[in-house]
């Protein structure tokens, strides 16, 4: 049968679009696991932890990333389009999250979906800013600090959330959840309580930090931080917030100083180097360091740097 | 302290010694002595009473002093009391008490342009560029809305306000797909989605602006786009418009429609880079009620390492052909442009971009131009930036002498920071 040109048009686009829609339908091997997408690489490390062999996760940002910085790249949104869940740290810690979900057309994952985790929900939050807030402060957090997962105590906090979530997407997995969450939160007891009787000697010790990632992990440990390289969140530092911040660390003998590994150290090691202080990169987060692949191990790394700094 | 006692005993043996029978003078010395001791060791008994008193409140000011280090301490290792956990997203404005659940943000675009090009309007002024008022937010659970109005100065002393876009997102439908229904910038190319102020140099590139104008195109229509089930990222949009672009179309009419179809995919090399690759086509009726037809290739490669913010690169290109329908013939034209931008620290950009395109409408005229510039970011809310462009015009008539411009920019941005796109 001789066909026309329209007819053979007509049979190509049929069968393009019966391939894109089994395609579409289908969403990959599922093997009965939770699909779990993180904004953070300490988000993942918890969820690990709570999901146990019931979940495969994976985190947008790398440990040694800077969280208020990530780019949005297109294959993020192919990475989330087949999650079951979608946790992130919430408030304005990571706003990036929202165009890669939108972009990712998986109405799952969409805000108010039982697919989309805030772990900030119940978070008692540090430096809530009072009064007017303006850029004039920097690239101020609005809500209050975010960077709360550095405090062990709202670690636990975040797992109880993850295991709300994944008990409400997977019910029939809810008792492994529950019995994980348990233990999670167990080992992040014994852990703090050891480490705060061996930071007992970093309590009321000054620190001056890059950025202010830091105050729930200072809080928690007993550091005082009493100033920042940066002169407001997000600004890098002027000459003559260097030259004040090297009189200030003089003044009053701050031994210290903690930066993040994804700043530059080009200011840092300058202050260090005419003050004397000694200069400590400290990862804020999973994977920030080789060897630091679980939560307890950030923890234990991050004090135990310290307590070799004073040492 | 055996005083204390000798003395005590004395008191103790006085009544004693009162019951016998003294003789009258050595008693009344005797008696006389005793009224001493007596006095003295009353003395005593107060002055250690009072010894007593003043250690007995030392002991409580040591108990209290500790008892407040003890508080101090255990406050300080304790939880700090929850704090109450502050609403969602508030933009800053209230309306009737409650916030409103959408972002509001503004942009101030001003150019300053010195230089001899006699075709600009806006040669040797400052001006407002764009003053962009964005309205950003969730209409409901399954739609977005993006309104973007614009004020602007287009020639000496004539400002108007514009919808450079508004548009409503329906975020998901079946099978994976997104529509998109207003004015908005169809994806064509790799630019053309970018509003002025957000270009990596001042001015958008000469073969943009020779097919779409100064703005690029921004149409009203509908889209619907869907990423491809395939292992690497890939976008496909599609997208019915009114064709009011005066440049390449200026038909302005839904039943003879303007389509554009864009086609992008996207690879990770490593970590630290990435790559993409996009095909654009357009195909639409002109103001002469011919046909226009427009074909695009993007190229962009970047390099950002993860962990070290303050340094990136970025290559980019775009190739375009237009096959343009007049009465009695047909105008075939080709531009394209190359662009780097290398990100020197966490303030500095560099950047240069080369432009070659041949002129729409005037046959056998092409220009080329030459741009470097340099960018200064105060903070992710303002910037400057100097750019210097050399054009050299060709034309069927006359090689135009060459066109110098120089361009001061300063971008300003009022509320929440915008994700960084790829």
């Amino acid at each position: 049968m001789n066909r026309g040109p329209t007819a053979r048009w007509g049979v190509v686009a049929t069968a393009i679009l019966g391939a894109w829609f089994l395609l579409a339908g289908w969403s990959g091997p599922a093997e009965g696991k939770l699909r779990v997408v993180t904004t953070t690489s300490d988000l993942k490390a918890i969820a690990e932890a709570v999901g146990g062999d019931r979940v495969t996760v994976d985190s947008l940002l790398r440990g040694y990333q800077n969280p208020h910085d990530l780019e949005v790249r297109p294959s993020y949104m192919l990475k989330v389009q087949r999650a079951d869940i979608f946790i992130r740290i919430g408030l304005d810690h990571d706003p990036w999250a929202d165009p890669i979900v939108e972009g990712s057309r998986n109405r799952n994952i969409f805000r108010g979906a039982p697919g989309h985790v805030d772990v900030s929900q119940g978070i008692p939050l540090l430096e809530v800013p009072t009064g007017k807030i303006d850029r004039s402060q920097g690239d101020i957090h609005s809500f209050g600090n975010t960077h709360y997962w550095l405090d062990p105590e709202n670690a636990k906090t975040i797992a109880r959330t993850i295991a709300t979530g994944f008990q409400r997407v997977s019910p029939q997995d809810a008792a492994v959840f529950s019995a994980n969450l348990q233990r999670f939160q167990g080992e992040v007891e014994r852990v703090t309580t050891r480490l705060q009787q061996e930071a007992e000697r970093l309590r009321g010790v000054k620190v001056v930090t890059y950025h202010s990632s830091w105050p729930y992990f200072a809080q928690r440990f007993g550091l005082r931080v009493v100033n920042f390289v940066e002169p407001k969140p997000g600004v890098p530092a002027s000459p003559a917030h260097i030259e004040a911040l090297i009189r200030q660390m003089r003044e009053e003998k701050v031994r210290l100083l903690i930066m993040e590994p994804f700043f530059s150290d080009r200011v840092p090691r300058l202050v260090a180097k005419e003050t004397g202080a000694q200069l400590l990169i400290l990862p804020p987060s999973v994977g920030g360091v080789k060897g630091v692949n679980t939560y307890i191990e950030l923890l234990e790394y991050d004090v135990r740097r310290i307590i070799e700094a004073l040492r | 302290m055996a005083t204390m006692l000798a003395v005590w005993l004395l008191v103790l043996l006085l009544p004693i010694v009162g019951r016998a029978q003294p003789a009258p003078g050595p008693i009344e010395g005797l008696r006389q002595e005793l009224e001493r001791l007596r006095q003295q060791a009353e003395e005593s008994r107060r002055s250690y009473e009072d010894q007593l008193r003043r250690l007995q409140r030392r002991i409580e000011e040591l108990e209290q002093a500790e008892r407040r280090r003890t508080d101090e301490a255990a406050r300080a290792a304790a939880p700090p009391p929850p704090a109450p956990v502050p609403p969602p997203a508030l933009p800053g404005i209230r309306v009737g008490g409650a916030p409103l659940l959408f972002d509001i943000s503004f942009t101030g675009d001003f150019v300053g342009n010195v230089g001899n090009d006699s075709r600009s309007e806006q040669r040797n002024r400052f001006f407002p560029r764009e003053l962009d008022l964005a309205l950003q937010g969730a209409v409901d659970p399954y739609m977005r809305a993006d309104v973007f109005l614009e004020l602007k100065e287009e020639s000496k002393g004539e400002e108007k306000i514009e919808l450079d876009e508004g548009y409503a997102t329906i975020l998901s439908l079946p099978f994976g797909l997104q529509a998109r229904l207003g004015k908005f910038r169809p994806k064509f190319g790799r630019l053309n989605t970018f509003h002025n102020h957000d270009l990596p140099q001042t001015d958008r590139p000469n073969v943009l602006k020779n097919l779409f104008g100064e703005d690029g195109l921004s149409e009203k229509g509908g889209a619907l786009s869907a990423i491809l089930p395939l292992p690497f990222f890939s976008e496909v949009e599609v997208a019915t418009l009114t064709g009011d672009n005066p440049e390449s179309f200026g038909r302005g009419s839904i039943r003879t429609p303007l389509l554009i179809g864009h086609l992008k995919s996207f690879f990770e090399i490593g970590e630290n880079s990435a790559f993409q690759i996009g095909l654009s086509g357009g195909h639409g009726p002109n103001v002469q009620n011919r046909r226009t037809t427009l074909q695009g290739l993007d190229l962009t490669y970047k390099w950002k390492p993860l962990d070290r913010p303050g340094e990136s690169l970025i290559l980019q290109a775009e190739l375009l052909r237009s096959r343009r329908e007049v009465e009695g013939d047909r105008l075939e034209r080709y531009g394209g442009y190359f662009l780097t931008q290398y990100q020197l620290s966490r303030r500095w950009y560099a950047g240069f971009r080369y432009d070659w395109s041949q002129l729409p409408t005037e046959r056998g005229s092409r220009e080329q131009a030459f741009s470097p510039l340099v960018t200064f970011a105060l903070s992710p809310f303002s910037q400057f930036r100097l750019q210097y462009k050399l054009t050299e015009r060709l034309t069927e008539r006359t090689f135009d002498r060459d066109v110098s411009e120089l361009f001061f920019q300063f971008t300003l941005r009022l509320g929440r920071e915008r994700p960084e796109l790829f």
